[in-house]
């Protein structure tokens, strides 16, 4: 048990596991093509060269390479597209509980320890998951044995073994993880929130899905239901290290260039919806009240989506210096933005005994934020922050691919992990209290504590 | 005043199987006139700096009166200083320096890091030799943190794992319970003084107890002259622990199970056994601990097979935890309500089995030497993670074990594994603690019945006057 204390991590709330947060990213120049969907497949345009990232259409499939010279691993990122859209209520769980079985349990020309074995030879890793807007399959080694574990990924998603015993050990895990998230007050807190955000919403859906969900999943309907996402117009490869582009290219052609193209194509989701503010309590004996309030948030491709990051990441250190290091009030206070849904929102969260107090500081500077241009100082420091966070978060190569995908994925276009540095830099006092003005409001709050202790009128007072 | 030049751990050449990592990474190694270490390792992909200092300081020094007060002082670190009046000031110039920042606290460790862009690297220097040499600690400014820590504590009470793992230290480590809590007691924090902070300062934030640890985009000759320069007022003291020696701890007195009742749903436990030392002649058994541990992890080994994926466990681990100063060997499981016997009876079995001749393959052997292999090159890719890893290493065991590591590895046997087990697990005292629901327990589940599972005689008495939780 090794458990040091990081002390100073308030500004930087982790997010729920199943929504992982990444580095953000921004627009430009032209996007890789979307896939054709007619029937006769056209051939595939030539690869698009652009500075250090190679972009091309595999018969329909979207493929992304940025090569890092030098660098010592490589990482290569399948991921298919729906999420949510692919499964419903009765089947929740269906999609995380087949990729995660898919990259464990073997393929059907290595079993599950000839299959584990091969990988740690290579120093590879591979591991699957399934989010909220698609999936995705990763795997990160040594750049000498990129091919050989490009060949394991391509057998993982093509021919996975998906033994019944492996499906029930994951069942397992995951069931337990679901109970877990139930223990934990964070958790618990974004279990209320999640209720009332998505009540109507495909994403009430959850990737890891319920426990009834889960237990009522048949072990024969996993590999049907991983048939039906092999479709080339679903797939966007990604791809970062010191890899030869166009190796990547022919290697993405080849194990998955035969597949059905479909005819996917991603249908819009409706906003959430954030039309009074709304508060939720879970009454838990705890020492301390677990509290936060999501607001609405600009989307990927949205104007204001790059100050929206900017003004959310400045707000949050206010929030640190305001509520934890002025009045004592918390440990952890802050305030972010969860990119990792198409429809992005903006939570501010804290814990506090007294929660009244410190979510009243957390409103005043909301209300400061609106009211009061930011001073130039102060915003040309929350932007020099910002950008060492988004380098630090592209050092390796699975982090310039994660960017890369979540350019793609949810922006529509790559050029947002490239261009958001300028579009950082550009963003002025005026654009950071507009966009106040136009999202800090809204609250949909929820608390984990005593609820005996909570002005709800304040929480709702946004 | 010496420099001279060590191999990283991402250096390694395999003479072994599998894919070769890539090439050695230099360590450049320099001691300040007072005393004070400075490594740099250069890596000029990314336009960043981290800046970190680390302290052989922690819960190893802290006796009940000072029990969580580290933690305190390093809270204390981010206020104000000579440069910076107080820490409104601090946080601005942090700010305007485009800095992210953190420390932690551990048992055997203290560390304080910075990371921000190159250009920004000589300010970054001159900032944490202001930190780390002249903190005010202002009256005003340490009342108010006091509470912020009381509320880290509040947020650790609140989880159920905490429960399970704090009552299993303070019977592991029955006589200094203090030198393994990190987080400390809620009562030491609330009766901290600022003299003690002095106290620590004088004692431990010193040149000669610290390191300087600086990764990334810059040149180590910059660096060295620069860290020459501006410690050079920086006042050299004592070896703190030629004077306030870490008493090492006895033994566990006899094995021991413990109840935890928590809020859960499983029943998740822990069997502790004391273990070897990173340093002195126990250091040789770390290596093959760390390597059994990765082999039982492995999700294809016969270890994981016979536990989880025959649906008795939800998950097991075995591991060791590099320490100078007693690192634990520890059992994790994690079992369904109805599974609870089967899952503990089960993994108590399959620990001496472990030992016997066919239950690693060679293959495997050489594998999961190549994953401990890579997963340190791994943790060595960013300029933040290759610096948190250099003062770990330093501090929790030192840079030459660290630099000898692969080999160490690579010499392990199946008899030195076994050694291992014989020296530190097997009949070896040891603590079980487990936490279940309160559901679980109404349904027969006492200290007794799980001692009778590992064979412990535990007298019978109340299940919940044990309680550790609140």
């Amino acid at each position: 048990m090794n458990r040091s204390l990081a002390c100073l991590a308030a500004l930087a709330l982790a997010a729920c596991a199943e929504e992982p947060q990444r580095p953000p990213l921004m627009p430009a120049s032209p996007p890789v093509p979307p896939p054709a969907t007619a029937a006769a497949p056209a051939p595939d345009p030539a690869p698009v060269v652009d500075g250090d990232v190679t972009t091309a259409s595999v018969s329909g499939i979207q493929v992304i390479v940025q090569r890092v010279p030098g660098a010592a691993f490589a990482a290569g990122q399948l991921y298919v597209r729906g999420g949510t859209r692919n499964w419903t209520a009765q089947n929740a769980g269906i999609e995380q509980l087949a990729f995660r079985v898919a990259a464990t349990g073997g393929t059907k020309t290595l079993e599950k320890t000839a299959f584990s074995r091969r990988l740690a030879s290579l120093g590879a890793n591979i591991s699957g998951d399934a989010r909220n807007d698609f999936s995705g399959l990763y795997m990160k080694a040594p750049v000498s044995a990129w091919d050989d574990a490009f060949a394991l990924l391509a057998d993982v998603f093509q021919q996975p073994a998906l033994p019944a015993s492996e499906i029930e050990v994951a069942r397992t895990q995951a069931l337990a993880q679901l109970h877990h998230e139930q223990e934990d007050p964070e958790g618990q807190l974004w279990t209320l929130e999640r209720k009332q955000l998505f009540t109507g919403h495909p994403y009430a859906n959850r990737p890891i899905g319920t426990i009834d969900s889960m237990t009522a999943l048949k072990a024969e309907d996993l590999g049907p239901y991983l048939d039906k996402l092999r479709e080339t117009s679903r797939l966007v490869f990604v791809a970062a290290g010191d890899v030869d582009p166009a190796h990547v290219i022919d290697q993405v052609r080849k194990a998955y260039g035969s597949l059905p193209r479909g005819s996917y194509a991603d249908t819009p989701l409706p906003p959430i919806s954030f039309a009074t503010p709304h508060i939720v309590l879970q009454d838990r004996k705890l020492p301390t009240n677990y509290c936060e309030a999501a607001f609405p948030a600009p989307r990927w491709s949205d104007p204001d989506w790059v100050t929206g990051l900017v003004a959310i990441s400045g707000y949050s250190w206010r929030l640190w210096q305001e509520v934890r290091t002025k009045r004592n009030l918390t440990y952890a206070v802050g305030a972010y933005v969860n990119q990792s849904f198409a429809s992005p929102f903006g939570l501010m969260t804290v814990s506090a005994v007294d929660p009244n107090t410190a979510m009243k500081v957390m409103l005043d500077e909301a209300k400061r934020m609106q009211n009061e241009p930011m001073p130039a100082e102060e915003l040309a420091g929350f932007k020099s922050v910002y950008l060492t966070g988004y380098l630090t978060g592209h050092e390796t190569p699975d982090g310039l691919a994660y960017s890369l995908a979540d350019a793609q994925l949810y922006g529509g276009d790559w050029h947002m992990a490239r261009t958001l540095p300028d579009r950082v830099r550009a963003v002025t006092a005026a654009d950071i209290q507009t966009f106040a003005k136009k999202y800090l409001g809204h609250l949909q709050a929820a608390v984990v504590g005593d609820s005996s202790k909570i002005d709800q009128a304040l929480f709702t007072s946004l | 005043m010496r420099t001279h030049i060590l191999l990283s751990l991402t250096a390694a050449a395999l003479a072994l199987p599998a894919t070769a990592l890539a090439a050695p990474v230099p360590l450049v190694h320099h001691v300040c006139p007072d005393g004070l270490e400075v490594v740099v390792s250069e890596m000029h992909a990314t336009p960043l700096v981290t800046v970190e200092i680390a302290a052989h300081e922690g819960a190893m020094t802290e006796d009940d009166k000072f029990n969580g007060v580290s933690h305190l002082y390093e809270h204390m670190f981010f206020k104000g200083n000579a440069a910076q009046p107080d820490q409104t000031a601090y946080m601005q110039r942090l700010r305007s320096l485009g800095m992210e920042f953190n420390g932690t606290t551990d048992t055997e460790r203290v560390n304080y890091f910075f990371t921000t862009t190159s250009d920004h690297f000589a300010d970054q220097m001159t900032f944490m030799r202001d930190a780390i040499a002249t903190p005010l600690f202002d009256p005003k400014e340490f009342e108010r943190e006091r509470v912020v820590v009381t509320g880290e504590i509040d947020r650790n009470e609140s989880e159920p794992s905490y429960h399970l793992w704090h009552s299993v230290e303070q019977h592991v480590f029955w006589k200094y319970p203090t030198r393994k809590d990190a987080l400390g007691k809620r009562s030491s924090v609330l009766a901290a003084t600022v003299d003690m902070m002095r106290t620590i300062q004088k004692r431990y934030y010193v040149p000669n107890n610290s390191i300087l640890v600086v990764t990334g985009d810059v040149k180590a000759d910059d660096v060295f002259a620069m860290a020459d320069k501006i410690y050079s007022g920086w006042t050299k003291a004592d070896d703190p622990f030629k004077k306030f020696p870490i008493p090492e701890h006895p033994p566990i007195r006899a094995s021991e199970v413990l109840l935890i009742p928590q809020p859960v749903e499983d029943l998740t436990g822990a069997m502790v056994w004391m273990g070897p030392n990173s340093v002195g002649p126990t250091a040789k058994d770390t290596y093959a601990a760390d390597l059994l541990s990765q082999l039982t992890g492995d999700p294809g080994s016969r270890f994981q097979k016979t536990l989880v994926d025959s649906g008795l466990c939800v998950g097991v681990g075995l591991s060791y935890s590099t320490q100078r100063h007693t690192g634990n060997i520890e059992l994790d499981v994690e079992a369904t309500p109805d599974k609870v016997d089967s899952c503990i009876a089960a993994a108590v079995a399959e620990l001496p089995k472990l030992k016997s001749a066919d239950y690693f393959a060679d293959e495997e052997l050489k594998n999961a030497v190549h994953r401990i292999e890579v997963g340190r090159a791994l943790s060595r890719e960013t300029s933040g993670g290759r610096a948190h890893s250099i003062t770990w290493a330093w501090t929790f065991s030192t840079l030459d074990y660290d630099a000898g590591y692969e080999a160490n590895l690579e010499a392990v046997t199946r008899d030195s594994i076994a050694g291992v087990l014989d020296r530190w697990v097997l009949g070896k005292p040891f603590v079980l603690g487990a936490m279940a629901s309160q559901k679980t327990l109404d349904a027969g589940l006492t200290e007794e019945h799980l001692g009778k599972l590992v064979g412990v005689t535990v007298k019978p008495k109340a299940a919940a006057a044990k309680a550790g939780a609140k």
